[in-house]
């Protein structure tokens, strides 16, 4: 009974197993036609939204801004370190009664501000006193620093404080440093006639709990204090007739980057010189020297016409004693075509720019009666505004772009060969010659991927020179499978585009309608269950 | 009554099984003895794909373009495919083992069952095995198509009553299944078309569909991703001139699939024109992930849920005649049918010949069911009034012009008598 029934199941496990069989998966090749993107494409991917604006027409414009001169209350003037010593010595011997007064002296002390710079008022951002004094009396003394120009809320500035008694060896020592912040300044001297000029109080007193002691004669007291890194936040008087040089000074030109070749017509370029004033005082400038250049050809364009070397008046803000504080003084200069050659400027495609030029405050002397006035916060600007309509003729107009691009293996493993097909509806009056280019991961070039017709091209225009219709175009990308292996050791893909408006020699505007609609169609065989 | 227990102990553990396979067509029990059989069988046809093709699918040959062009020609507008592994073990206790009962066995055992069964439109053929391509400016039809996979072990207990009727033994059976369910999928669209752009710029489906499937997560024999009850039954019925009919219903029953199942439906004109990206230069991996399958299935998926629902198994009704026509030589015509699952009604006869009495062999001829014209040969072997054995198929041509033949079949079986 045992044998037959391990017999049995001997067989039974025979069965079981047999009929279980693990098969391998089936693999087999399809040929997909489908499509697997759809985007737009339109001169926003390829510049930067801030530089596009449209006109009321539809048609887009080219605008960039950048600052070229700004002139704030660091650039006009400082208030420098200034240390001012104060030196008492005593001229006869006496003796000095506890809490007595043995020396009290009011002096007017000038700041050292130069250029001819006659300030009457300021108010501290920042700064300090830093305060040293040194006694030869035998007994504790106190001592008293009164800035009599200088009040915060009203309050008088004043430092106090006790020496101890000297030694026949050391003097008494004391320092501190105090915080000028939010003090307001009247630097008119004690008569309030002078300019740049502090008045200041000093005294010494025995100390009231001190013993009776004898002052001898020569025995000194020394006060010795510094205005430190004082920035004011707000100025009042007369600022001088001063003439600052700027420049040359370079400054990027970030509109053309990614065009590398070719060359464009632009049927009109403004250009404009903003002047923004929030300084109280007249100001004249004048630019001497204007160049534009590309670092990738070294084609440079020197700006040329009334512009250069003609003196431009900037008027002085007006002070509201409101808020806000200033009103400012604005002024334009136009720089077009028809008073400069500007346009050959932006058509060099440059990529940095380099000025240069002089200016002077002031340029009528003290006209103001001493009342030209800085806030910190409201400085000088000159501003370069560049409008350039896109009415144009490109020729070969190259723009270059590097993507990142990772395709991973087993995403395309599966991939057997076939084409790609991108279906190009161009929107634009422009061909577009494409060209694509894989780059490894030090971004050398390794391959150029193939395309058969790699043209878009122009769509036609009307009677207006305005696209009506889209034009179609089909680019063919063929791969093999070795073509799809170097897809995924690819880092990056450069994408080079050449453009050439059509209907020639028109100048032809660019509208915020305009769009390229790309679609990529997969045509290629594809290995199911590919090991 | 230590071995009796044993015995009984084993058939218990193991179980048993009533099948339309059986030894009781070579060799037909005139008393009831204790015995302990084993049957494992595989099918698969189809009505338009060939043994050839299906074979190379099932085994996981590479599929050439040669075994497509051949698989067109004999493809229609609608095909079946349909598949079938079963393992059984089981014992018959005769109930005088137990209870003194002298015509009546207890049957217990245990079975193991894996189905398929596939409608599907020669142009979802195409479209599976060429891909859109040749669809290009035209429609793919799939309406129609229904695929339905599972597979489940099931524990059966159940009786065989012997009966005397014009002097022959017939036999009457009840079998009671409970199911653990290990795995479903099933696809139902009744309304489906596929266009594909002339240059491949659209793909549109307009498809009505629903997907339901059970825990992709637990997979594997372990798995018990529902439960279920079945039933089979069968009887026979001797006539006066000793001819017999039988009559068999297998698998009446349902599986209940557990909450974390999942269902999912459309019906919905869907339109895809690639990965709308909004930046030209991002041609990366992210974008190949939008292109993935989950993701473009979540495209044409509007309603997706988790949550429990029930199949009815496909139940099979047999019916056949079996004539004596003398002591040699025994004809089976029957027909047989399995409902809810794609299946042709199947017409069959078998002719026995026996040899010798414990000797025999059996030719098939059938159509319908999954595949077309199947022809047959089984030999069966009785040792001593011990051991019975057999070994067959009902589509032995498949063997040698897989070619020219739709379906595949091999079952095997082996009895044991104490």
């Amino acid at each position: 009974m045992k044998t037959k029934l391990r017999l049995f199941f001997i067989i039974l496990t025979t069965l079981f197993f047999s009929c279980k069989k693990n098969f391998d998966t089936p693999s087999w090749d399809v040929e997909v036609l489908a499509p697997l993107v759809n985007t737009s494409l339109s001169l926003n991917d390829l510049l930067k939204d801030s530089l596009l604006e449209t006109n009321p027409d539809g048609s887009l414009q080219m605008v960039y801004q950048t600052d070229l001169i700004d002139i704030d209350v660091d650039s006009l003037f400082k208030i420098p370190d200034t240390t001012i010593v104060e030196e008492f010595v005593v001229p006869l011997t006496s003796v000095v009664n506890p809490g007595s007064t043995f020396y009290s002296n009011d002096e007017e002390k000038e700041l050292n501000i130069n250029n001819g710079i006659e300030l009457n008022y300021a108010k501290i951002e920042s700064g300090f006193i830093d305060l040293e004094v040194f006694s030869e009396v035998k007994e504790r003394v106190v001592v008293t620093l009164k800035i009599l120009s200088a009040s915060l809320n009203g309050d008088t500035l004043f430092i106090a404080d006790t020496i101890e008694a000297a030694t026949s060896t050391t003097p008494g020592y004391f320092s501190t440093s105090f915080d000028l912040s939010n003090y307001e300044l009247d630097l008119t001297g004690i008569n309030y006639n002078s300019t740049n000029t502090l008045v200041t109080k000093a005294i010494a007193s025995l100390h009231p709990d001190a013993f009776f002691v004898q002052v001898n004669s020569g025995d000194k007291i020394i006060f010795n204090y510094k205005f430190r890194d004082v920035v004011p936040y707000y100025v009042k008087g007369y600022f001088g007739s001063q003439q600052y040089q700027f420049g040359p000074e370079t400054t990027d030109f970030n509109v053309f980057n990614t065009i590398v070749d070719g060359s464009f017509d632009l049927d009109d370029v403004n250009v404009t010189l903003d002047f923004e004033n929030g300084i109280g005082v007249d100001a004249q400038m004048t630019l001497t020297s204007f160049i534009t250049q590309n670092l990738s050809n070294n084609n440079t364009a020197t700006l040329s016409g009334s512009v250069i070397n003609s003196p431009i008046n900037i008027n002085r803000a007006q002070e509201t004693y409101s808020v806000p504080e200033v009103n400012y003084s604005y002024y334009q200069k136009q720089i077009n075509t028809s008073n400069s050659n500007i346009d050959e400027l932006i058509e060099v495609l440059p990529d940095q720019l380099t000025y240069q030029g002089n200016l002077t405050i002031n340029p009528l002397g003290n006209i103001s009666g001493s009342n030209d006035f800085l806030f910190k916060k409201h400085p000088l600007k000159a501003k370069l505004n560049v409008e350039m309509p896109l009415s144009l003729i490109a020729n070969n107009l190259t723009l270059v772009d590097t993507v990142e691009f990772d395709l991973a293996e087993e995403n395309v493993r599966n991939i057997i060969d076939g084409n790609l097909f991108v279906y190009a509806d161009n929107g634009y009056p422009f061909d577009a010659d494409l060209t694509l280019d894989l780059l490894d991961q030090n971004n050398q070039l390794f391959k150029t991927i193939t395309l058969i017709n790699n043209r878009i091209e122009a769509a036609p225009v009307n009677l207006l020179l305005r696209v009506e219709t889209p034009k179609m175009s089909v680019l063919k990308i063929p791969l093999s499978a070795t073509d799809i292996s170097e897809l995924t050791l690819a880092k990056k893909m450069k994408l080079t585009v050449a453009f050439t408006t059509t209907a020639q020699p028109n100048y032809l505007k660019i509208y915020s309608d305009y769009k390229i609609d790309l679609k990529l169609v997969g045509d290629f065989g594809y290995q199911v269950n590919a090991d | 009554m230590s071995k009796r227990f044993s015995l009984i102990l084993v058939a218990l553990l193991l179980g048993g099984l009533l099948k339309a396979q059986s030894f009781q067509n070579y060799f037909a029990d005139t008393i009831q003895r204790l015995n302990i059989e084993a049957q494992a069988s595989y099918f698969y046809g189809s009505n338009g794909v060939s043994n050839k093709f299906i074979n190379h699918f099932i085994t996981g040959d590479r599929i050439e373009k040669e075994d497509k062009d051949e698989a067109y020609k004999n493809l229609k507008s609608n095909n079946i495919f349909g598949a079938d592994l079963n393992f059984s073990l089981n014992t018959e206790i005769p109930f005088d083992t137990l209870f003194g009962k002298s015509n009546m066995s207890l049957v217990v055992g245990v079975e193991m069952v894996e189905h398929a069964d596939i409608k599907f439109t020669d142009d979802l053929f195409k479209l599976a095995f060429d891909g859109n391509k040749q669809f290009a400016g035209t429609y793919a039809q799939l309406g129609g198509t229904n695929i339905n996979y599972f597979n489940y072990q099931q524990f059966n207990v159940g009786y065989i009553k012997y009966k005397k009727q014009h002097g022959k033994v017939a036999r009457e059976g009840v079998k009671l299944s409970i199911i653990k369910a290990q795995e479903h999928i099933a696809i139902t669209v009744p309304r489906g078309k596929l266009y594909t752009e002339q240059y491949g710029r659209d793909i549109d489906l307009d498809a009505n569909y629903i997907y339901n499937s059970s825990d992709t997560l637990n997979k594997g024999l372990g798995a018990f991703n529902g439960y279920g009850v079945s039933t089979d039954l069968f009887s026979e019925f001797y006539l006066k001139n000793k001819d017999k009919i039988t009559v068999q219903v297998n698998d009446l029953g349902f599986i209940q699939w557990n909450k974390k199942s999942i269902q999912m439906e459309a019906d919905t004109v869907f339109s895809y024109d690639g990965v709308d990206i909004d930046n030209v230069f991002d041609l990366n991996d992210s974008l190949v992930a939008d292109i993935s399958q989950d993701s473009l299935l979540n495209l044409v998926t509007t309603d997706k849920s988790k949550g429990g629902y029930s199949i009815a198994l496909p139940t099979l009704i047999n019916v056949f005649y079996t004539k004596q026509l003398n002591a040699k030589i025994k004809i089976d015509i029957g027909a047989q049918y399995k409902i809810l699952a794609n299946y042709i009604p199947l017409v069959y006869t078998n002719i026995y010949y026996y040899f010798n009495p414990t000797f025999v062999a059996q030719t098939h001829i059938s159509y319908g069911g999954y595949g077309l014209f199947n022809t047959g040969i089984v030999v069966a072997k009785s040792f001593k009034n011990k051991y019975q054995c057999y070994l067959g198929s009902n589509n032995v041509l498949a063997y040698f012009v897989p070619q020219s033949t739709y379906s595949s079949s091999t079952f095997v079986g082996l009895k044991m008598y104490f």
